[in-house]
């Protein structure tokens, strides 16, 4: 009896320790999945200003057709999408596709976690509409 | 631990676990504090932030430079809980470009300060400042008439 006595020695610590180390990791994880979450926000608002900016980019050629189609022509575009990303912190675009009278912006903004393998980084996406002026009214 | 341990007692493990329980509850106080000071630290940067959108997004809707400049300052004195500063280095405001179906673009970097009170064992009372920068698009239909 007295040996399985001395076998427990030492247990409550080592429970504390472990538990320890555990409230430190979750702790952890709740910080670093905030910081993932307002990346991700962060990613889709920059995503709509920059679609935003591209799908009023139209092409010169078509408007003197009656046609309000995005301006696919020299990047024009995604230059100007890309103007509007290069000001918010740490994005970048990771995709762009002008289909006719839409523009689909794909922007990352990038975040270092402290722990190792967690990955922060925050991806959205945007799809916008370009205005005809053709349509009526001085803008939507 | 066995029902024999608890009975007769072990005087090196006796109060183990209320002296453990003992140190852990103000550690567990501390990280409970920290985490409460941690959630009004990211409040108040995504205030910072939200102030720079609105003040942004405001911006776009108006014509002209000095427009812009006061409709930017309003929005973010609405959303930040003190005080704005908007940064001469992180403004800028492009017209659009009816000719060419260009959009324009209004960029605004801010400060927020703001009093930050409550945590005394941590830190002392003080005035905490968050910066955010946000940019929203003219559409060439809001050009200039």
């Amino acid at each position: 009896m007295r040996r399985d006595l001395d076998a427990d020695s030492g247990v409550v610590t080592a429970m504390f320790a472990v538990l320890a180390v555990f409230l430190f990791l979750i702790a952890s994880v709740v910080a670093e999945g905030g910081r993932k979450l307002s990346n991700l926000s962060r990613a889709e608002d920059v995503a709509a200003e920059a679609a935003r900016s591209a799908a009023a980019t139209l092409d010169l050629g078509r408007i003197a057709d009656g046609v309000a189609v995005v301006d696919e022509n020299g990047d024009r575009a995604r230059n100007e999408a890309e103007k509007v990303v290069a000001v918010a912190p740490n994005a970048s675009i990771e995709g762009f596709r002008i289909a006719g009278d839409s523009v689909t912006v794909v922007v990352r903004v990038s975040g270092e976690s402290f722990l190792p393998g967690f990955d922060i980084d925050g991806v959205g996406s945007h799809r916008a509409l370009a205005f005809d002026p053709f349509d009526g009214g001085g803008g939507p | 631990m066995t029902v024999a341990s608890s009975e007769r007692g072990r005087p090196r493990d006796r109060g183990l676990l209320s002296t453990e329980l003992a140190v852990l509850m103000p550690i567990m106080l501390v990280i409970a504090v920290l985490a409460v000071y941690v959630v009004q630290v990211e409040r108040h940067s995504s205030r910072a932030q939200s102030a720079a959108d609105a003040a942004a997004r405001a911006a776009s809707l108006t014509r002209s430079p000095d427009e812009a400049r006061t409709a930017a300052q309003r929005a973010a004195d609405a959303v930040c809980h003190g005080r704005v500063e908007i940064l001469e280095s992180h403004w800028a405001f492009v017209a659009p470009e009816i000719g060419t179906f260009t959009p324009g673009r209004v960029e605004v970097g801010l400060t927020c300060t703001e009093t930050f009170a409550g945590f005394g064992p941590l830190v002392g009372d003080s005035e905490r400042t968050e910066s955010g920068v946000a940019v929203s698009a003219i559409e060439y239909w809001r050009t200039s008439p």
